[in-house]
C-alpha cells in the first residue's frame, strides 16, 4: 500500500509538472500573439498607440542600442525594476505576466519599437492550483480505493493462511494438542498447516516424554523415600536415646522436606507445561482446609494449636466444585508459609467465608515477625524475599496457578504486622 | 451424667493385616513395624500370590501398592472384588495423582495413601478405616427417634432419612455411641478432626448447628443437648441391633 501510495504521488507530480509547463507554454504564447496582433496595428509608426484590450496595459519603447526612449505607458503597467529584464520575451511573477515584442522602425536609424503588454497572472495560477487541486483529489480517492480494493483481495487471497493463524493460536501445549485444520488446496497454505501440524506432533512428543520423565522420576524416587521413612519412623518409635532420637526426627524431617521438593517439582513441570489436569468435583471447602491442616499438624505437630478456624455457616452448607486434591495443596503450602514465618507464639486465623464474585473466600492472617518487602513479587516464579529465604521460592506461584486454573483467585497483603492471603476459589 | 475422658468408640481387637508391596525393603520394613504396633501380618510381594493369601485367609485390612509385577494393584483390586472378596482394602502407592486416588477408590478401596507416608499415619489410618468393619457386633444404634445404619452411613428420624456429610455422621454416630455422657470439645476435636485447632475456633458449634439443622432440632424434641462451657451430649436409651 505505501509503494503503491508512493508511486502514484511521484507520478501524480511529474504529471502537474509537465501539466504545469504546457499551460504555461500556452499561455506565454497566446499573450506573444496579442503583443505581435498590438504591434502590426503600431504599422511601425511609434505615434499610433494601440488599445489593448479589457484587462491589459501595454507599454511602448523606442529603443537604440541601450538607449531606451519611452513612448506610451497604461497607467496601471506593472513596475519592472530590473530594466535588462524588461526585454526579455516572458516576465513572470505570481501577480502579473509581461510579453514583449519588438519590431525595427524603417527610419534607418536602426531604431527598434518595443511593445510590452502585461495581464494579471491570476487566470494561470487559478488554473496551477486547480490542477493541483484534481491531482492530489485523485490521488487520494485512488489510494483510498486502492486500500479498499488490496484490503478485500488480501482478506481473500490470506484467508486460508488467517484460518491456519487462528487453529495455530488455538493451540495450547498439552499432552493432546489441537491440530491446525488442513486445507485441500494443493499451494502453500496446505504445505504450511501440514508442516505446523507435524511441528505439533513433535512439540507433543516431547511434552509427553517430558512429563513421563518427571511422572517416573517422582515415582522412582517418591519408594526410597518411603522407605527411609518407615525405616526412620519405626527407629523413632524405638529409640530411647535422646540424642539419637532428635537425630532420626532430624533426618524423618527431611525426607518429608525432599518429599515435598519432589511433588512441587512435579507440579511445577506440569504447570508449565500445561498439563496439569484440573478435575472439578462437588466438595466442601471446610473439609480441604481440615485435611490440609493434619498434613501441616503431621509436619508441626506442637504448633497445629495455633490455628483458629472462623468459619461461615452458609459456606459450610454448600458444596462447590473444585480440585480438592489441587485445592489441599494450596492450603498446605499457605498454611506451612504461615507457620514458617510468623512468630512461634502467634494464632493464626483461618477464615472461612463467602464472596460476591467467588464460591468461597478463605483467609488465612498470621502475625510478622518483620514488613515483607515487595509483596507483589512473592507469587512471582522462583522468587525468594530477602528476609525468608527458604525453599524453591516457588510455593506461592503453584498457589496462584492453581488457583488460577479453578478461575480463582490469590490476593496477598499486610495489615498491622499481619500477613494476610486471600484464597478465592 | 459423667464427663467422658477418651474412651473409644470402638474397641480394637488383633487385627489381621495383608501387605502386597514388591519393595522388599518398603515391604520388610512395614511389616516389622505393623507387627510392633501388635498388628498381625502376612506379606507378600506381588500381585498373584496377594490374590492366593486374600483368598485363603480371612483378613481384617490389606495394604495393597500398585505398582506390582504381573498383576498391579488396580487388577488385585478388580478380582478381589470379582471374587467377593470384602475386605477393607488401603491403597499405598507413589502414584500420587488425583487419577488414580479416584480410579483406586472407585473401585472399592477403602483409602488410598501416597507414598512417601509417615508410619504414625498409616497406623492411624489403619486403625481408622477397621473402626469401620470390626470391633461393633451390632450396625443399628437406635435412640429416641433417631435410628443409625452403621453399615451403609445413613441416619433416620422419624423413619424419614436424613442427608449428612461423613463428618457430621460421624459427629452423631459418636454422640449416640457415648449418650448419656458429655462429649468435650477437645474429645471431639481429636476424635472427629483429628486435628488440635485453637478450641476458641467455632468449627465444633458451627458443625453442630448444621447437625441440628438437618435433624429439625427446631421443630421436634431436642436430641443433641449443650452443656455450655463443658461440650454435648445425647440423652436417652439406647438400643443396639
Amino acid at each position: 500500500m505505501l509503494v503503491f501510495s508512493v508511486i502514484t504521488l511521484s507520478v501524480n507530480l511529474l504529471i502537474y509538472r509537465h501539466v504545469k509547463s504546457t499551460l504555461k507554454a500556452a499561455d506565454d504564447k497566446e499573450l506573444l500573439n496579442e503583443a505581435n496582433q498590438l504591434l502590426l496595428r503600431t504599422r511601425n509608426d511609434p505615434n499610433i498607440v494601440p488599445l489593448p484590450d479589457s484587462g491589459r496595459s501595454i507599454s511602448m519603447h523606442v529603443i537604440n542600442q541601450s538607449l531606451s526612449h519611452e513612448i506610451f505607458t497604461s497607467p496601471n503597467f506593472p513596475f519592472v525594476t530590473d530594466e535588462q529584464a524588461m526585454y526579455l520575451p516572458i516576465i513572470e511573477t505570481s501577480q502579473y505576466k509581461i510579453a514583449t515584442v519588438s519590431s525595427p522602425l524603417n527610419d534607418f536609424e536602426g531604431n527598434k519599437l518595443v511593445l510590452s503588454i502585461a495581464r494579471e497572472n491570476d487566470k494561470l495560477q487559478k488554473q496551477y492550483a486547480d490542477t493541483k487541486s484534481y491531482l492530489f483529489i485523485a490521488n487520494a480517492v485512488a489510494i483510498f480505493i486502492s486500500a479498499i480494493f488490496s484490503f478485500f483481495v488480501s482478506s481473500w487471497v490470506l484467508a486460508p493462511i488467517a484460518k491456519v493463524i487462528d487453529s495455530a493460536n488455538k493451540i495450547g501445549a498439552s499432552k493432546s494438542m489441537k491440530r491446525v485444520k488442513v486445507p485441500n488446496t494443493k499451494d502453500e497454505v496446505q504445505q504450511l498447516a501440514e508442516t505446523m501440524n507435524n511441528m505439533v506432533v513433535r512439540i507433543e512428543e516431547s511434552i509427553k516424554n517430558q512429563t513421563n520423565f518427571f511422572a517416573s522420576a517422582a515415582h522412582e524416587l517418591r519408594t526410597p523415600l518411603a522407605i527411609m521413612q518407615a525405616e526412620l519412623s519405626l527407629s523413632l518409635t524405638n529409640e530411647d536415646d535422646p540424642k539419637r532420637k532428635l537425630t532420626l526426627k532430624s533426618l524423618l524431617d527431611e525426607t518429608g522436606r525432599l518429599s515435598r521438593l519432589i511433588d512441587d517439582f512435579l507440579i511445577i513441570s506440569e504447570l508449565k507445561s500445561q498439563t496439569l489436569m484440573i478435575r472439578k468435583k462437588p466438595a466442601r471447602i471446610e473439609e480441604v482446609v481440615y485435611s490440609a491442616l493434619k498434613k501441616v499438624k503431621h509436619l508441626k505437630q506442637a504448633e497445629a494449636g495455633r490455628f483458629l478456624i472462623n468459619l461461615d455457616d452458609n459456606v459450610i452448607a454448600t458444596d462447590i466444585s473444585f480440585d480438592a486434591d489441587k485445592i489441599e495443596n494450596v492450603f498446605i503450602n499457605i498454611f506451612d508459609n504461615a507457620l514458617k514465618y510468623s512468630p512461634a507464639d502467634g494464632s493464626i486465623q483461618i477464615r472461612i467465608g463467602s464472596d460476591a464474585n467467588y464460591s468461597c473466600k478463605v483467609e488465612i492472617i498470621s502475625r510478622l515477625e518483620s514488613p515483607v518487602e515487595d509483596i507483589s513479587r512473592l507469587t512471582g516464579e522462583y522468587y525468594k524475599s530477602q528476609a525468608y529465604s527458604s525453599g524453591l521460592g516457588m510455593g506461592l506461584w503453584i498457589c496462584e496457578r492453581i488457583l488460577k486454573l479453578h478461575g480463582g483467585d490469590l490476593r496477598l497483603f499486610q495489615k498491622e504486622n499481619n500477613f494476610h492471603v486471600e484464597v478465592f476459589i | 451424667m459423667r464427663i467422658g475422658n477418651t474412651s473409644s468408640v470402638t474397641k480394637y481387637e488383633v487385627l489381621k493385616i495383608l501387605l502386597i508391596e514388591d519393595e522388599p525393603k518398603l515391604n520388610s520394613f512395614l511389616k516389622k513395624g505393623l507387627k510392633e504396633q501388635g498388628f498381625v501380618v502376612d506379606a507378600v510381594n506381588n500381585g498373584s500370590e496377594g490374590m492366593e493369601f486374600a483368598s485363603a485367609n480371612d483378613y481384617d485390612i490389606i495394604l495393597l501398592d500398585l505398582m506390582l509385577p504381573g498383576q498391579n494393584g488396580f487388577d488385585v483390586l478388580q478380582n478381589m472384588r470379582a471374587f467377593k472378596i470384602a475386605t477393607p482394602v488401603i491403597i499405598i502407592s507413589a502414584l500420587n495423582d488425583t487419577e488414580n486416588v479416584v480410579k483406586g477408590l472407585d473401585m472399592g478401596a477403602t483409602d488410598y495413601l501416597k507414598k512417601p507416608f509417615d508410619f504414625n499415619e498409616l497406623v492411624a489410618r489403619l486403625k481408622v478405616a477397621t473402626r469401620k468393619s470390626v470391633g461393633e457386633s451390632f450396625s443399628n444404634l437406635k435412640i429416641d427417634d433417631v435410628r443409625l445404619d452403621l453399615l451403609q452411613r445413613k441416619v433416620w428420624r422419624n423413619e424419614v432419612e436424613i442427608h449428612l456429610t461423613t463428618r457430621e455422621f460421624n459427629l452423631l454416630h459418636l454422640l449416640v455411641a457415648n449418650c448419656n455422657r458429655i462429649i468435650t470439645k477437645t474429645e471431639i476435636a481429636e476424635k472427629i478432626w483429628e486435628v488440635n485447632f485453637d478450641m476458641s475456633s467455632n468449627v465444633i458449634e458451627v458443625h453442630m448447628f448444621q447437625l441440628r439443622k438437618k435433624l429439625g432440632e427446631g421443630l421436634g424434641n431436642k436430641l443433641v443437648q449443650t452443656k455450655v462451657g463443658v461440650g454435648y451430649y445425647v440423652e436417652g436409651e439406647l438400643i443396639r441391633s
